[in-house]
This record gives structure tokens, C-alpha cells and sequence, in this order.
């Protein structure tokens, strides 16, 4: 497959890949128990701070807060924290294991099989998503901390006009979308990881190096698809990034809702993205 | 599996529901409290140009709360700023009533109705009928002078009297603090917070009699004798030694019995959680030394 028909491929795998979680809905059940458990997690959070929860975590969030977090509107600083805390949690043992899933799911609507239960993952392959989950995390987490030494930088710029003005402003404004492009390149690189491990079988280490060796066969192809489906995220970082302005409209209830919202968005572009990435792996290897 | 995520569906607005309903905490009470709070501090900002019928509906709004949850803890705070919203508006004695509510309210609450006695004060001054505020201000002394705005009490009357340039009422309010102050800082059977707290006072009648020796005796005095005491935090330690630095170089100008008196309390205590602190004050002071000697010798 040369790259330039990938590319041309590529719009049409991802207008597909959209299209898919409407025809087959099932492609979104995995999806939707990991919106269960985030949304049940924020509620749990929500709650915490009111009777009769507050009796329980009450006294863990005095302690490790402050009194002042267990009171409207301070509460939901809390809940916007603590839901923070647990996403690396929740991405390394559960995202891992849902999304393994979603890709055993495509593979069967792919062979036009019926889906009517979660397929199940043996343990080993389930503890190898976890260890791969756990190194894109980490991964992820070094661009994030290599970016905010660059902020650190930046902030130290005192120009008020020119060219270093304009550099500290973009490095400032643009962190998030430079946060999302950072997220876009991992993905695309280590884009055949998870298949490799649930239908391929194979441990971690060699999924690794057989990603890297097909990778080079559709970059293109999934850094396109990757890319435009990420797109979908931007309306929520610029929202968020005017979040004080919006404030003056929107009450504290409503921006949470935004967020649940965010939440369920980027769900939604994780089963775009991987119902891509497998379609693409079955073509890749057939090749 | 469509029915597996209508169940979990379902779980997620049952709990929603059903912890809503659970809750009979203060929460719905803050959240109104707090919409109320955006609006109260926009009139604030500048209350001339606030049309009298929204002072109104904000004092409705505040009261509407305060009849629907007359169980709340915030009823007194509702009613106090109900208060400060006639205050704003110029109507003192509108004012005066709304703070009454809280007294006949909460007469079992010592604390809140020192409080509201001393807005019913607050807002006679406002009017300039000082006699008037004086009674109130000494009503809270005589009646509650273990609350908080009741343990204020004096040193607001040498400060009004001052103000008001009294010099008689001043010194006749200054030996009453004293006496006072002194009365729980020496009783044993007070509480150590109330009596670090008499102590801190009473230190604050000298400095305003101008007493340094014993500002410096009553402070030094503190911190040996309740520098092992958990109510000694940074906050406290921090406004006990800026006290002393304002007498020991603002007022005496000698920085060695200063740096003396610190040193004597990290050698008295050893490995004493306070000591990083004070060793950052002699330093500090000894800068300001070297820098002031250096200040003097050119004149010299």
C-alpha cells in the first residue's frame, strides 16, 4: 500500500469509522461502561461533600483539603481535583482493558458477526494492556512535563510586543493544543499496540516492536485519521480555555454538565479512533 | 448488552436521585446563599447606583431563604446581611430591626448575638449617635464578654474614644481592658487559648499606653510559657514577634536585647518546632542592624 492511496484512503476509513457507531451501536457498549464508571465516579465525588456521605469523607476531605471544599461552591473545585487524581487510575486499569474489548468488537462487525455479549480477555493479555497503557501514560505524561518546563521558561519572558512576545503567548495559549497534538502523535505511533496484544496475542515487548515495524506502512494514513478525529476535542479546549469569560454565564452546575459532556465527547472520539486503528491493522496485516 | 446500559443508566440517575433525596445537609441552603452572595456583592461594588426596589427584592429574597430554612445555621448570616443591605441603602433603622431578629432568634447563641449587637452598634455610628452604639458596645461586654466580639469589646471602645479624641474615656477604658485581660490571662482555670488570647490583649493595652517593658514582659511571657502549646501556629507566632520587633526596634531602637531574647528562647528550647522561625527573625533583625549602623555612621 503506497502512502498516497493511505491517504486517500484515509478519509474514507474515518468517515466509515464515524458512520460505524451509528449502524452497529455495539461498537459503543465498552465506551459506554467506561462512561458509567467516570460518570459514577463524579457522582460519587459530587456527593461526598453532602449528607450522608460527608460522614464518611467528610473528615478525609478536611483533612486533606480543608474544611472549606465540603461547601457549595468550593465543592465542585474538589470534585474537578479529585476526578483528575483518579484519571491516570481509571486509563491504566480500566480504559486499557474497555478498549481491548472495543477492538474485539470491531474485528467481529468487521467478519459480520453478531455481538451480543462483551468479549472476554484472557488475564495475560489483559495484564499486557495494562503495562501498555501504563507506558503510553508515562509517555504522555513526559511531553506534558517536558511542556510545562517550556511554560516555565516562557513565563520568564518579559517582553510586552515582537517576536519573543509572540512565543510566550503561543507557548502560554497554546498549551492545551499543544497537549492534544501531543496526545494525537503517541496514539499514532503506538496505534497498533492494542490490537497486536488482543488479537494478535503477543506479549507487550513484542507488540512493541512489530507496532514500530507496521507503523511505517500507514503513519500517514492514521496520523490523518487521528488528527481530524482529535479535531472534534478542539471546541472543548477552546471553551475551556475561556473558561472565566463563559463563567460570567454559565452557572457552576452548567460547566459541570460541560464536562460530563467533555467526558462522553472524547469516549466517543476514543471509539472513532480505535474502530479506525483496527480497521487499519486487518488491512495493514492482510497486506 | 442494550439492556445491560439501560441498567447502568438507570444506576446512575438512582443514585443521583436517590443521594439528592438522602441529603439533608445545608447544601441546597448554600447553594442559594451563594447565588444570593453574586448579587449582594454587584450592589456592594457601588450601592448609590442601585435602584432602591432592588435592595428591596434582594432583602425578599434573603428573607424568603431565612423562612424556608429557619433551621439553618445561615439564618443569622442571611439576617446580617439583610442588615448590611439596609446599612447600604441608608435605612439604619430598617437595619437595626433585621439584626434585632437575630438576637431574639438565637438568644440561646452567645456568639451570634454578640455579633448582631455589635452590627446594631456599627450601624449607630453610622448614624453619628454615638452614645447609642457606646450602650450597645457595652451591653455586649457586660452580657457576653467571653465571645469573640465580646473579648474585642474593650479595645473597640479605646479606639472609638480615641477616635473621637476622649483622652479620659480612652484611659478609663484602657484600665478597664487591663483589668480585663489580666483577669483571664492569670486564671488557671481558663482555657490556654483564651488565656494566650487575654495575654495578646493585654500586651495590646500596654503598647497603647505606651508601657514597652511590659508589651516586652507580657509577650516574652507568652512565648515561654505557651511556646509547647498547640494553639501556637505561624499565624500567632508571626503577630506575637512583629509585636515585639515594633517595641524592641521601632520604639526601644535596641536590637541586641531583641536578638537576646530570641536567642535565650532556642537555647531554653532545644529542637523546638518554633526555632527555624525565630532563627529567620534574628537574622532578619541583624540585617536591619547592620544595615541601619551602616545608615548612621556617614553622619557620624
Amino acid at each position: 500500500m503506497s502512502t498516497k492511496i493511505s491517504v486517500k484512503h484515509s478519509l474514507n476509513l474515518l468517515g466509515n469509522s464515524i458512520a460505524l457507531p451509528f449502524k452497529s451501536p455495539q461498537i459503543l457498549y465498552p465506551f459506554g461502561i467506561l462512561a458509567f464508571i467516570q460518570v459514577f465516579l463524579m457522582e460519587i465525588i459530587f456527593f461526598a461533600t453532602r449528607m450522608p456521605l460527608v460522614k464518611i469523607f467528610g473528615p478525609i476531605i478536611e483533612r486533606l483539603r480543608g474544611p472549606i471544599f465540603l461547601h457549595y461552591p468550593f465543592n465542585f473545585d474538589l470534585l474537578a481535583n479529585i476526578f483528575q487524581a483518579f484519571q491516570p487510575f481509571v486509563f491504566i486499569f480500566i480504559s486499557s482493558i474497555i478498549i481491548g474489548k472495543a477492538v474485539v468488537i470491531v474485528v467481529q462487525l468487521n467478519e459480520g458477526k453478531g455481538v451480543d455479549q462483551m468479549p472476554k480477555l484472557g488475564l495475560k493479555t489483559c495484564v499486557n494492556l495494562m503495562v501498555a497503557f501504563l507506558m503510553i501514560y508515562i509517555i504522555a505524561s513526559g511531553f506534558v512535563a517536558g511542556y510545562d518546563l517550556l511554560i516555565r521558561r516562557a513565563v520568564r519572558i518579559r517582553s510586552t510586543a515582537g517576536f519573543y512576545f509572540l512565543i510566550k503567548q503561543a507557548v502560554l495559549i497554546g498549551a492545551p493544543y499543544f497537549n492534544l497534538l501531543f496526545s494525537i502523535i503517541i496514539t499514532t505511533l503506538l496505534a497498533y499496540l492494542v490490537p497486536l496484544i488482543v488479537l494478535a496475542k503477543q506479549n507487550i515487548f513484542i507488540a512493541l516492536w512489530t507496532n514500530f515495524k507496521m507503523i511505517g506502512k500507514s503513519f500517514f494514513m492514521l496520523l490523518i485519521i487521528i488528527f481530524i478525529s482529535s479535531l472534534f476535542y478542539v471546541p472543548v479546549l477552546l471553551i475551556q480555555s475561556n473558561q472565566q469569560w463563559l463563567g460570567s454565564f454559565l452557572s457552576i452546575e452548567g460547566w459541570q454538565i460541560f464536562k460530563i459532556f467533555s467526558v462522553l465527547l472524547l469516549l466517543f472520539i476514543d471509539a472513532i479512533q480505535y474502530t479506525a486503528i483496527t480497521t487499519c491493522y486487518l488491512l495493514t496485516k492482510e497486506e | 448488552m442494550k439492556k445491560k446500559i439501560l441498567i447502568l443508566l438507570a444506576v446512575l440517575i438512582g443514585v443521583y436521585v436517590v443521594f439528592s433525596v438522602l441529603d439533608s445537609g445545608e447544601y441546597r441552603v448554600e447553594k442559594k446563599m451563594w447565588q444570593l452572595q453574586q448579587k449582594f456583592s454587584e450592589i456592594a461594588q457601588d450601592p448609590k447606583a442601585v435602584p432602591p426596589r432592588q435592595f428591596d427584592m434582594m432583602i425578599a429574597r434573603y428573607r424568603a431563604l431565612a423562612e424556608k430554612h429557619p433551621e439553618s445555621r445561615y439564618v443569622p448570616q442571611m439576617y446580617a446581611l439583610i442588615g448590611a443591605l439596609y446599612v447600604m441603602n441608608k435605612d439604619y433603622e430598617s437595619a437595626r430591626t433585621a439584626y434585632h431578629a437575630v438576637v431574639d432568634q438565637f438568644s440561646q447563641s452567645p456568639d451570634v448575638v454578640s455579633k448582631a449587637l455589635l452590627d446594631i452598634g456599627n450601624a449607630y455610628m453610622l448614624e453619628n449617635r454615638v452614645e447609642d452604639a457606646v450602650e450597645v458596645y457595652l451591653r455586649i461586654l457586660k452580657n457576653y464578654e467571653r465571645t469573640e466580639t465580646g473579648f474585642k469589646m474593650p479595645m473597640l471602645l479605646v479606639g472609638l474614644y480615641r477616635n473621637l479624641g476622649q483622652e479620659t474615656e480612652v484611659r478609663q477604658y484602657l484600665v478597664q481592658a487591663e483589668r480585663f485581660y489580666r483577669g483571664i490571662a492569670v486564671n488557671d482555670e481558663e482555657n490556654e487559648l483564651l488565656r494566650i488570647t487575654a495575654s495578646q490583649a493585654l500586651a495590646s493595652v500596654y503598647m497603647a499606653q505606651q508601657r514597652w517593658e511590659d508589651v516586652i514582659k507580657t509577650l516574652k511571657g507568652v512565648l515561654e510559657e505557651y511556646g509547647d502549646s498547640r494553639f501556637m501556629n505561624p499565624k500567632r507566632l508571626s503577630v506575637i514577634t512583629r509585636a515585639l520587633n515594633i517595641v524592641y526596634i521601632g520604639r526601644l531602637r535596641d536590637f541586641d536585647r531583641a536578638i537576646a531574647m530570641y536567642e535565650s528562647f532556642i537555647d531554653e528550647h532545644p529542637g523546638h518546632v518554633l526555632n527555624p522561625y525565630l532563627t529567620k527573625v534574628i537574622e532578619s533583625i541583624e540585617l536591619l542592624k547592620e544595615y541601619k549602623t551602616e545608615a548612621v555612621v556617614p553622619e557620624k
